[in-house]
Formats: structure tokens, C-alpha cells, sequence
């Protein structure tokens, strides 16, 4: 039996519909995602930018990212230096 | 292990390699502590003295003395302003102008006179393309905050390369490091040398100790001490007496411990912002551990 001609127009309109709806939605998700890598890459170059300033903010995520280098020293230590005003 | 302790700039230096003993290592942080000393001594004829003197002309000065003070210039803006290399003119007139035993030997009824203009670090300038340095008329700059744990730093850098060992090099109680060592180096911390103190270990960065129990003589109106507050022009109040930071460099370590003195009472508040571990000594003698230093509060 055939199909009438105007269900199957019918029927073909609602299938790119909704291929249309998947493909716009797969680009808003890769868009969104490039956009989100672009602004990781903005803030990587502020932080490496040259002048004094540039050079301190680095130093300040090293103090928080790479904790204390001044740990508790065995209680039968011999010390081999001294910190102390002079 | 090696070990190389001698006097210099009034105070005790001392390098360690690990491993096997080196020679040389000592002649490497004696040849930088004379190179600094002819860039910006204060006591003696070096290019800062011709900055100072000619004020408010901009010098042309050696690539050694533009890092110096651009150094200083760096630490004065991380601190607010709280650690200002321009109180040079502030801490003659308190009477150290000159060797600290020499200063203890003057008459301290001589009256000194009082500098009219106020630090200003942001009256410094600095020429990196032409290499000169300038300061405005009527202020003088002064590096001791930040000359002498630059150096320290600079020297462990220049022994851990050169041998390529982990190295400790201290300069009248700036500690620095560099390389990796197996074990913690162990520093004695305290106040002043041979006072109460303790013991803790070192991995990396620099740890430095300011102090106005040390460097302390008599003046007219009472005892004086070297630590002068930019915004009075006067020694600090001893809210805090002591403070040790440990910094990822000794530079920072300094830059801090001097700042913590003239923050007094907010400097605790002010360290931990800025991410350093601590241990500040209040005027009462007890010690408070800020940020990760090891250890509670408890008496010095």
C-alpha cells in the first residue's frame, strides 16, 4: 500500500526537525566549550605577562599552590644554621 | 656535609653543601657580598652613596645595583609601603650611620638632626632601558631589608649551580636554600643568637628573622633600634619584636619579617593574607605561630 504523499512530506518535515534541534544543540555545547578553553588561556597569559607586577602575582600562586617549605624538625635535631637577628 | 662559617658586613655568614666537601663555595658567596657591597653599601663608597648624593638626578648605575633596588622598590609596593627603601635619610638621623659597633660607641648625647621630608618609596625611579637609577631630593635610599637576603639567595642559587649540590648559605640570619636535599635542613630559630629559640626544618625558599632586640643603641631621647616605621619616621613601637617568616625566597622572607614590625598589631592578619608561615614574637615575649608554622602559641 502506498503512502499518501502528503503524510509522507509530513513525516520527512518532522525528522530534519529534529535533526536540525540535535545539531543546534551538539554546536551550542562545542561552542561552549571553546569558549570556556579561550578564557583558560586568557588568564594563563595575565599571569605570565613581564613587568614586576607579573612577576609577583606568580610568586603569590607559589606560595598558596606549593604549601610551606618550614616543616617540624625532629625533636633530637642538631641545627646547621641559624635565623635570628644580628 | 661541608661547612664554611666566617664574619663579614658585621654579622655571621656561613655556607653548607650536602654531599662531599667543595672548595670554593665560600669564595662564591664572598665574591657576591663584595660585588654588593661595592653596589649599594650604605657605610662605604658604592653606587648608592652617588645616588643619594646627587639627588634628585637620575644615576646611571651597574646592572647589579638596578636589580637591588629594584628589589627594594618590589618589596615596598607588596607591603603597602610598610617596608620603604627611601627611610635611608630617617635612620641616619636616628644616629645609624655608620658600622653598628661603631654606632654604640658614639655620643648619645649628640642631637641629631631630624629629616624634613617623608618616605616615599614611590619617589624612586628606576630606568631599566638606560640602567639608571634616581631618588627625589631630600630622601635617601637604604637596601637593608632586602640587600642582604638577595644576596643570600643569589649565593645558594650560584653554589647549588655551580656544584651542583643542594647548598644553605645564611648571612647574619637570612637563611636561603637551594637544590634538592633528602632531608630538611635544620635551622635554629629565635630572637637574637644564643637566645630562647627553636629548631625547625627547611625544604626550600628562605627564612629571615628581624628583630628590635638587636641593633639597638642610645640616642638623647632614649634607645633606638634600626627597624623605622616609613609612616613616623621613628623606630617601631615593638607591638611585634620579633618576626621569622619563611617565604619562597629569602627576599620575601625579609620583605615580610621587616613589614611585620612596622604592622604591629594587624601583622598577623596581614601575613596570613599574603600566604607566608610565621612566628611572631609580641612585646610580652610570647610567640605566635602564623599560617602553617609549625608548632602552638607559647612563650619565647
Amino acid at each position: 500500500m502506498t503512502e499518501n504523499p502528503r503524510l509522507q512530506l509530513l513525516r520527512r518535515a518532522r525528522l530534519t526537525t529534529a535533526a536540525i534541534a540535535v545539531t543546534a544543540v551538539a554546536g551550542t555545547a562545542a561552542l561552549t566549550a571553546a569558549a570556556s578553553n579561550a578564557t583558560a588561556t586568557g588568564n594563563t597569559g595575565t599571569g605570565t605577562s613581564t613587568g614586576t607586577g607579573g612577576r609577583h602575582a606568580t610568586k603569590q600562586q607559589g606560595t598558596s599552590q606549593g604549601g610551606t617549605g618550614v616543616v617540624p624538625a625532629p625533636a633530637t635535631s642538631q641545627p646547621q644554621a641559624s635565623s635570628n637577628a644580628s | 656535609m661541608s661547612t664554611r662559617t666566617w664574619r663579614d658586613w658585621s654579622c655571621t655568614v656561613r655556607v653548607i653543601t650536602a654531599e662531599e666537601a667543595v672548595d670554593g663555595a665560600a669564595a662564591v658567596v664572598a665574591d657576591l657580598m663584595a660585588d654588593v657591597e661595592r653596589a649599594v653599601s650604605r657605610f662605604r663608597d658604592s653606587e648608592l652613596g652617588v645616588v643619594n648624593d646627587l639627588a634628585p638626578r637620575i644615576v646611571p648605575v651597574s646592572g647589579l645595583t638596578l636589580e637591588l633596588v629594584e628589589t627594594a622598590v618590589a618589596a615596598a609596593r607588596r607591603t603597602d609601603g610598610a617596608v620603604d627603601p627611601t627611610v635611608g635619610q630617617h635612620v641616619a638621623a636616628w644616629g645609624y650611620d655608620a658600622d653598628i659597633d661603631v654606632v654604640r660607641e658614639q655620643d648619645a648625647d649628640a642631637p641629631s638632626p631630624r629629616p624634613t621630608r617623608r618616605a616615599d618609596w614611590r619617589r624612586v625611579v628606576v630606568d631599566r632601558d638606560l640602567g639608571r637609577v634616581g631618588v627625589a631630593r631630600g630622601l635617601r635610599l637604604d637596601l637593608g631589608a632586602t640587600a642582604k637576603a638577595w644576596t643570600a639567595d643569589e649565593a645558594a642559587r650560584r653554589v647549588a649551580a655551580r656544584y651542583r649540590r643542594p647548598a644553605l648559605v645564611e648571612i647574619g640570619g637570612d637563611v636561603a636554600v637551594a637544590g634538592d636535599a633528602v632531608d630538611p635542613w635544620q635551622v635554629r630559630v629565635a630572637e637574637v643568637a644564643d637566645g630562647p629559640g627553636e629548631v625547625v626544618g627547611l625544604t626550600r625558599g628562605g627564612l629571615a628573622t628581624s628583630s628590635t632586640a638587636a641593633r639597638r643603641w642610645r640616642t638623647a631621647s632614649g634607645e633606638a633600634h634600626h627597624v623605622i616605621d616609613p609612616r613616623t619616621g621613628a623606630p617601631t613601637d615593638d607591638a611585634v619584636r620579633s618576626a621569622t617568616v619563611w617565604a619562597p625566597s629569602c627576599v620575601e622572607a625579609n620583605t615580610f619579617s621587616t613589614a611585620a614590625l612596622v604592622w604591629g598589631r594587624s601583622a598577623a592578619a596581614r601575613l596570613e593574607l599574603a600566604g607566608v608561615a610565621a612566628r611572631l614574637v609580641d612585646r610580652y615575649g610570647v610567640v605566635r605561630p602564623v599560617g602553617p608554622w609549625p608548632g602552638g602559641e607559647r612563650a619565647a
